[in-house]
């Protein structure tokens, strides 16, 4: 799982990206040297709080789980996207240009999704 | 060549932002920005002559940025620090003025000023999204500054502010006692003196950090503080009436860009909504039937997921020091979900799938935004 994170971060230019649980648990994560590895927690945390408020949230209104999330601020953007058990969670710079759509993170959330099932299986 | 684009330059608007953009790309400032000055007074409202004083203001503020840096890390003057953190409010660097104001409160501890501007500026902060820690530093430092000058009046109405806005009635009244010991005969500050006597009702114990707290979760002050002091209510519902908000949002539904709008204020509140009524009335109707808690709440979906948006994910952008938040886009079998930062509050908009993010949340924040603009 560690060399996809790497595979993705190094094709997207990506500061970091994890792999977290459906509960907000971080799995896996890679994150690059402009991202501290104490910003881990905070990332996850920050994952699982979008994660459940969104999906609370969700299914209050009656409707289904969301594949896909983009958080963008000023001086950067966070991804999540559905992974089978588990959800990819990139963080990326301002500058770049990139979405949920983009065909490496749909790539790497497969990839993720098929290790976690061959894992859990 | 020469002579004619001199002779041209002096007539026409685009000889006028020609001969601006050239000053400001020798690094003439001073002379780019009164040429900027004459030229507006010749072509008012010529929008490419405001995109040029634009970027002529933007380098003047850097070069000042960088002159008055370059002055604090040689001697660390306090007026230095001062007049780099008026810089930074007029070139709305919120985020680079509280670092500032934070190094100059630690390098001039024993000045009540710096504390006065951190408080204030923490203050501000805590405004907009009601986070504990800005509350916090706020009344941390408005408190020292008031040690350190126990004459000042801005540190206790800025005090009496936050304490007003959270309820915390004991500290606030307090603060009134305070403010009728400095300038008791003072006509102006007479009726806000009683403003806060007949708002705080006399408790034994309270807890500053319990009500902050409580302020964060619901998302909403105990009382305006707007109702008295200078403070200008923030957010949707003071850049725009809600009629407009709802008819612009109506067009967006109208045109087929969105489903469902909603507009929430900063505090939560919903403040405009357009399209999928039905079902949200019928839901609500349910509620009301049941006599469920809830049904105080609007139960829209979208509404619901802008304030979840709202409250939880524009908090953990800040903590993970990303800048201020701009959007978020939800996708699902539901169709997108867009979620946009807008006049201090929050627009969100559901549509069908396929239906591209950006676009959409261009259109929203221009539903809101461009009435701010149309307005001030």
């Amino acid at each position: 799982m560690k060399a996809i994170l790497e595979d993705l971060n190094q094709r997207l230019g990506a500061r970091g990206s994890l792999v977290v649980t459906r509960d907000g648990l971080p799995v896996c994560a890679v994150l690059g040297t402009a991202t501290p590895n104490d910003r881990l927690d905070r990332l996850a945390a920050m994952g699982a709080a979008i994660l459940s408020d969104v999906r609370r949230s969700l299914a209050a209104a009656g409707l289904d789980e969301f594949t896909q999330c983009e958080v963008a601020a000023e001086q950067g953007k966070v991804v999540l996207v559905a992974a089978g058990p588990t959800y990819l969670v990139v963080l990326v710079g301002p500058r770049i240009e990139i979405g949920p759509g983009s065909v490496e993170i749909r790539s790497a959330a497969r990839q993720i999704e098929k290790a976690a099932v061959l894992a859990t299986a | 060549m020469g002579i004619w684009s001199g002779l041209i330059g002096g007539r026409t608007l685009d000889g006028d932002v020609e001969r601006v953009r050239r000053l400001l790309a020798s690094g003439d400032l001073e002379g780019a920005r009164k040429a900027a000055d004459k030229a507006a007074e010749k072509w008012p409202g010529a929008s490419a002559l405001r995109d040029v004083s634009a970027a002529v203001r933007r380098a003047q503020a850097h070069a000042r940025i960088q002159e008055l840096t370059a002055r604090i890390a040689a001697s660390g003057e306090a007026v230095d620090y001062d007049e780099l953190a008026s810089v930074y409010l007029s070139a709305g660097l919120r985020e680079e003025r509280l670092r500032l104001l934070e190094r100059y409160a630690a390098a001039h501890g024993n000045l009540a000023a710096p504390h006065r501007l951190l408080g204030e500026a923490a203050l501000d902060e805590f405004f907009l999204d009601f986070r504990v820690r800005d509350g916090r530093r706020a009344i941390d430092h408005l408190l020292k500054a008031g040690m350190l000058q126990a004459d000042a009046l801005e540190p206790r109405l800025l005090l009496a502010e936050v304490y007003f806005a959270i309820g915390a009635d004991r500290a606030l009244l307090g603060q009134a006692a305070a403010i009728e010991r400095l300038a008791g005969d003072d006509d102006v500050l007479k009726p806000v003196v009683a403003t806060l006597r007949a708002a705080a009702a006399p408790t034994a114990n309270e807890s500053i950090d319990a009500l902050l707290a409580k302020v964060e979760v619901a998302g909403a002050l105990a009382r305006d503080p707007s109702e008295w002091s200078s403070r200008k209510r923030q957010g949707i519902a003071a850049a725009a009436d809600g009629a407009l908000v709802t008819r612009n949002l109506a067009r967006l539904v109208r045109d087929e860009v969105a489903e469902q709008a909603v507009a929430v204020d900063r505090a939560g509140e919903v403040l405009a909504t357009a399209g999928g009524k039905a079902a949200d009335a019928a839901e609500e109707s349910e509620a009301a039937a049941e006599g469920e808690a809830k049904a105080a709440e609007p139960t829209s979906g979208l509404a619901g997921v802008a304030r979840a948006v709202a409250r939880t994910v524009r908090t953990q952008v800040r903590e993970l020091e990303m800048g201020s938040f701009r959007r978020c886009v939800v996708e699902g079998p539901f169709g997108v979900m867009v979620v946009a930062e807008a006049a201090g509050g929050v627009v969100a908009a559901r549509a069908r799938r396929g239906t591209d993010p950006h676009r959409l949340a261009e259109r929203l924040e221009t539903a809101v935004e461009g009435i701010r603009g149309r307005k001030s």
